[in-house]
């Protein structure tokens, strides 16, 4: 009943900080589960796939209907995506669990030094069209650096594979770096297609019993009341404040992934 | 006679992923309530829930394709409707590979 309890609270913990950060609840879910509950790595990434997959449905419904997320450009994207999230599936059954802990740590703290430098303005509508055109569909064809956009979303495919993580991370500054869009449609695009990819990888950890209904169920049902209560508290809570508590959770996370990872704790 | 118009893309997948979530919701929440009954055990009804439930959730987003795909190809976007088929080609990719590549 206790570690039934512990999941939930950890499902609610990563869908509330990644609603409200903008994040997947990947990088809350691995490392409590691997760290602080004793769960093997490989099903503690599957365990996350689901709650990535929980985390996009709930949020993409929304921003459909508000159409932020642009369905065309998303799907034309997951052609990459999921080719990687189905190699980076592959890939993580052929790794063991030490230096699959150590990317893991290595990419929290990529995580952290991106989170630290995000300030400045945004670009929150096309170029050449007024405030308030970002809901406009965007044309896939006339999309700059398309090509760009499609190597990142592998490579973000990759990386959610392997590490159970959504990708956002990769794919919202290739869309709004690369190919120059609206970060509103970056990241709602974004949510939609995290979904898509956690599927393809997740599919492969299930039929190689990497999930396993006791724990990813109660992490799954905690994500969306999580993501729901992020939803409610957004606009309440200090971004500002929540992000440097973050930054130093993961710092800690980071830095004990890595060591148990070069440690070879099995 | 009135011609009935096809609803958008987006409307459509997130009908479907909205209720998806919700059937997901419904049977996670069941079978944990359920689960302390063969907690440790693993084979019982509430077991047997869960793992439904989890299927249902990883597979929301793959019927959400199916619905933009259908709702492409009504709306004769004949461009987006291939390229939702070539997602749903990778998924069924995956499944093939997760269960006969060598492990």
């Amino acid at each position: 009943m206790i570690a039934l309890l512990s999941l939930l609270i950890t499902g609610v913990l990563a869908g509330t900080f990644g609603s409200l950060l903008g994040l997947g609840g990947g990088v809350i879910v691995v490392p409590v589960l691997t760290l602080f509950m004793g769960v093997p790595i490989h099903t503690a990434v599957g365990t996350s796939l689901l709650a990535v997959i929980a985390t996009s449905s709930g949020a993409a419904v929304t921003y459909l209907r508000k159409h932020i997320a642009d369905l065309r450009l998303g799907l034309t994207l997951e052609l990459s995506t999921t080719l990687g999230g189905v190699a980076g599936g592959l890939a993580s059954s052929f790794l063991g669990p030490d230096i699959l802990r150590t990317i893991f740590g290595f990419f929290l703290l990529y995580i952290v030094w991106s989170m630290g430098r995000r300030k400045g303005q945004v670009r929150d509508t096309l170029p050449g069209f007024p405030r308030g055109s970002a809901a406009r569909p965007v044309n896939v064809l006339r999309v700059k650096n398309l090509h760009l956009g499609l190597s990142m979303s592998f490579f973000a495919g990759i990386l959610s594979g392997l590490l159970g993580v959504g990708g956002g991370i990769i794919k919202i500054p290739a869309m709004y770096l690369m190919m120059r869009l609206p970060l509103k449609i970056a990241t709602a695009t974004s949510a939609y297609m995290i979904g898509i990819t956690a599927l393809a990888s997740s599919v492969i950890y299930d039929t190689r019993g990497h999930i396993d209904s006791l724990i990813t169920a109660p992490v799954v049902l905690g994500v969306f009341a999580g993501s729901f209560l992020g939803s409610r508290l957004a606009g309440r809570v200090s971004p500002v404040h929540l992000r440097r508590i973050f930054i130093i959770v993961l710092i800690v996370f980071s830095i004990q992934m890595v060591a148990q990872g070069l440690r070879g704790s099995g | 006679m009135t011609q009935r118009t096809a609803m958008a893309p987006e409307s459509v997948t997130a009908f479907v992923l909205n209720v998806g979530t919700a059937i997901s919701v419904g049977l996670l929440t069941v079978g944990i309530v359920l689960s302390p009954l063969d907690f440790g055990h693993g084979a019982g009804v509430p077991h047997m829930v869960l793992r439904i439930g989890l299927w249902t959730t990883m597979l929301v987003p793959l019927f959400g394709v199916l619905a933009s795909l259908v709702s492409f190809a009504r709306k004769r976007e004949t461009a987006f409707a291939l390229i939702a088929s070539g997602v749903l080609l990778i998924l069924a990719l995956s499944v093939f590979l997760g269960l006969y590549l060598p492990r």
